[in-house]
Order: C-alpha cells, then sequence, then structure tokens
C-alpha cells in the first residue's frame, strides 16, 4: 500500500534527483506562504499574534482562520482575501520542478495522473482498513490529531501510508494509555530525526542526539496530541483519562491502538528527503 | 522593590519542568522547587510554602487531583493551578471542584503560563 507525496514518487521512479526534489521543496516553502505569514506581511497581524494564534492551534482543532475571527483578530473580508491570494499565490512543486528543467511538462503530467491513481487506490484501502476496526471512529480521532500535531509542531507533512499490523520501523516509541469508556494504548514510534525535530520545537534549543530528556519532551508531544484526542472523544460524550505517557522500547508500530491484545498500526510517511 | 510570588512546579516530565522553569525566569515568579512527582510535591510543599502551585494534572502514581486534595490538607488556603493537555470540560470541571484556583491548557507558552499565573494572583 502507498500514499506518498508526487516529489517522492517521481524519485522513487528515478525521475528526479534527491537534490532536485529537496530545492523545489525549499523554494515551494519559500514561496508559498501559510496564512499567518501572510497576514503579517499584509500587516493585518503582528508576527506575535500570528505566533499565538499558531501556538494555540496546538491544543485546539481549529484553523488559523477560525481562530483569528474568534479572537476579533481578524474580521471575515479579510479572511476571505487572504484565503484567495494564498491560493492565487500558491505554487506546486510539479510546476518548480518544470520550471527548473528537471522534468518535462508532459513526463509529468503522465506520472501525475499515475500518482492521482495510486493515492486513490491507497486511500479506498485504508478506508477499508479503518472501517473493519471496532474503534474505528476513535482511531480516526487520534490519527487525524497525529498528523496535525506533527504537522503544526514539526512543520512536516505526513500522511498515512497504511493501516495494519507491522513490526517497529522506528526504534524510539512512546506510548500513552487512554481509558474510561475507550479503553485503548496510542503509541507513536518515531524515526530518530523527526524525534530530534519534535523535541528542538518543545524545548526551544538544539537536540543533537537521542537522550533521556529528548524522550521525555516527545512525551509531552504525545501528551498533546492524546489530550486533543481525548477532547475530541468527549465531544461525542465519552468520559476519557489519561495515563502520564511513556518511552518504551519494543512497542509494536508507528501508531497503535491496542483492544486486549489486538492491535492497530498505522504506518506514517513523512516528508524528510536527506 | 516589585512584589515576587514563590511558585512550585509539578511535573513528572523533565522537559517540561524545564520549559516551565525557563519561561518564568525575569518575571515575578521565583521558581522556588520543582517536583516530579505528587510525593516530591507534598514534601516540598511543606519545606518552601510557596505562595502558589502550578500542578499537573496526569502524572504517575499520585495524580494531580490527588496531589491537590492532599495539599488542600496541608493548607486550605494553597493556591493551586492546574495544567493538563486535556482541556476537557469534565477536566477543567474536576480540577475546580478539587479546589484549584484555575486551570491551563497544554502546551503552555510564555505568554500563556505568564496571563493565567498573573491572573490568579491578581484575584488573590
Amino acid at each position: 500500500m502507498s500514499a506518498k507525496f508526487i516529489g517522492q514518487f517521481l524519485l522513487e521512479k528515478g525521475l528526479i534527483t534527491s537534490e532536485a526534489l529537496l530545492a523545489a521543496t525549499e523554494h515551494q516553502q519559500r514561496v508559498n506562504l501559510t496564512l499567518g505569514a501572510l497576514a503579517v506581511a499584509q500587516g493585518l497581524l503582528s508576527s506575535a499574534q500570528a505566533d499565538a494564534i499558531n501556538f494555540e492551534q496546538q491544543r485546539s482543532d481549529k484553523r488559523f482562520g477560525e481562530i483569528a475571527l474568534e479572537q476579533n483578530l481578524l474580521d471575515m473580508q479579510q479572511l476571505k482575501e487572504l484565503l484567495r491570494v494564498q491560493k492565487e499565490q500558491r505554487v506546486f512543486l510539479g510546476e518548480i520542478l518544470i520550471q527548473q528543467g528537471h522534468i518535462s511538462s508532459d513526463r509529468f503530467e503522465t506520472e501525475l495522473a499515475l500518482f492521482k491513481q495510486e493515492q486513490e487506490r491507497s486511500a479506498e484501502l485504508i478506508k477499508v482498513d479503518l472501517h473493519s476496526l471496532p474503534q474505528r471512529e476513535a482511531i480516526e480521532d487520534f490519527l487525524d490529531m497525529t498528523l496535525k500535531i506533527l504537522l503544526r509542531l514539526a512543520k512536516e507533512q505526513v500522511k498515512i501510508t497504511s493501516v495494519s499490523h507491522t513490526e517497529a520501523k522506528f526504534p524510539y516509541t512512546i506510548a500513552q494509555r487512554i481509558k474510561g469508556d475507550q479503553h485503548f494504548d496510542y503509541a507513536l514510534a518515531l524515526p530518530e530525526n523527526l524525534l530530534l525535530v519534535l523535541c528542538e520545537h518543545f524545548l526551544k534549543i538544539k537536540c543533537m542526539v537521542v537522550n533521556e530528556l529528548a524522550l521525555d519532551a516527545a512525551g509531552e508531544v504525545v501528551n498533546i496530541i492524546t489530550g486533543n484526542g481525548c477532547a475530541k472523544l468527549s465531544m461525542r460524550g465519552m468520559k476519557v483519562t489519561l495515563e502520564p505517557p511513556r518511552a518504551i522500547s519494543s512497542a509494536a508500530s508507528d501508531y497503535a491502538v491496542c483492544v486486549g491484545m489486538s492491535s492497530v498500526t498505522a504506518d506514517f510517511e513523512a516528508r524528510f528527503y536527506l | 522593590m516589585s512584589i515576587k510570588y514563590r511558585i512550585l512546579i509539578v511535573d513528572d516530565s523533565a522537559a517540561m519542568r524545564m520549559m516551565i522553569t525557563a519561561a518564568l525566569q525575569e518575571s515575578e515568579f521565583d521558581v522556588v522547587g520543582a517536583a516530579k512527582d505528587g510525593e516530591q510535591a507534598l514534601q516540598l510543599f511543606k519545606e518552601t510554602s510557596p505562595d502558589l502551585v502550578l500542578l499537573d494534572i496526569v502524572m504517575p502514581g499520585m495524580s494531580g487531583v490527588e496531589t491537590l486534595v492532599h495539599i488542600k490538607g496541608i493548607d486550605k488556603n494553597a493556591v493551586v493551578v492546574m495544567a493538563s493537555s486535556m482541556g476537557t470540560e469534565d477536566a477543567v470541571q474536576g480540577a475546580l471542584k478539587a479546589g484549584a484556583k484555575n486551570f491551563l491548557q497544554k502546551p503552555i507558552d510564555q505568554d500563556g503560563l505568564l496571563k493565567v499565573l498573573r491572573n490568579t494572583v491578581s484575584s488573590l
């Protein structure tokens, strides 16, 4: 099963080099401004206000614009205009790769069509896998929060690549138990580079090696994910509590929801090209 | 001389204790102790008699709410701010019912932390 990014798809097929992909993604990140950065650039928000909204997004399942409206920092007309400009200015990876001469336009269109087919197949399989699970709604809630928090905290795009029973791919796993109307363990296994990125964002200091403090910081990230996940369950009328996160060395997967002896695993793919 | 408030931090996460201590540096809040669990918190509370306590709810062993009850047993006027990643109505209500003065939702940033602590001491 495969769910990846178009850049990775082209890279794996040998159609572009890793250097070209890295340069293109960096260019894309510079050009495609977030709504907050755009609002700051247009003088509608101060950097501090944009930072505060970004931070707020880590503890509530809300979009940037939604929070800005709630806090009366932007009005609806300003928000609509910002969204229009953001959409108009958005540059896609393919456009950059073509412009920079890494792939021809025709070839890219062909590959994009194949990529989309693969994505649709993959999404369908993930949907079928998820649908058969006894705690589907809870799993979906926690998967959703995992993707959002990793994006907001580590600024990394992450996709689910599969939902299955698999062995751990990554050495560092943080688990947290959810109890009450729903009872399961949430476990997040991380590659070293993502763990260090999370640690840096959390502690605001350079983290070079995985040590107790880095694992501890990753534990707090998991705590934020599960806290938000529990809030979603609570909105569905379920009463749940959390046990403290713990680092474990032999957990099963990237993400595992355990009910008794059964466990569900979702593999993630992050945008790491180096 | 400006008023300084003496604060005890209780969180099982070393990263959180470190982050909160750093965030309170050069503020009107003096960190007089940082405990990693409920038992250590009670010991440090007795030793330091802080003006306020920032207490994590989700901790191994004695939970934050249990620790709060013990702290209130030592000093019924103790001022305690609870912190949790779970900002549900139940969590907030539970903490306030147990005698907490305020509630802080994780993740914690410096501005949010200072705002909640200042609101808490201003209402004393």
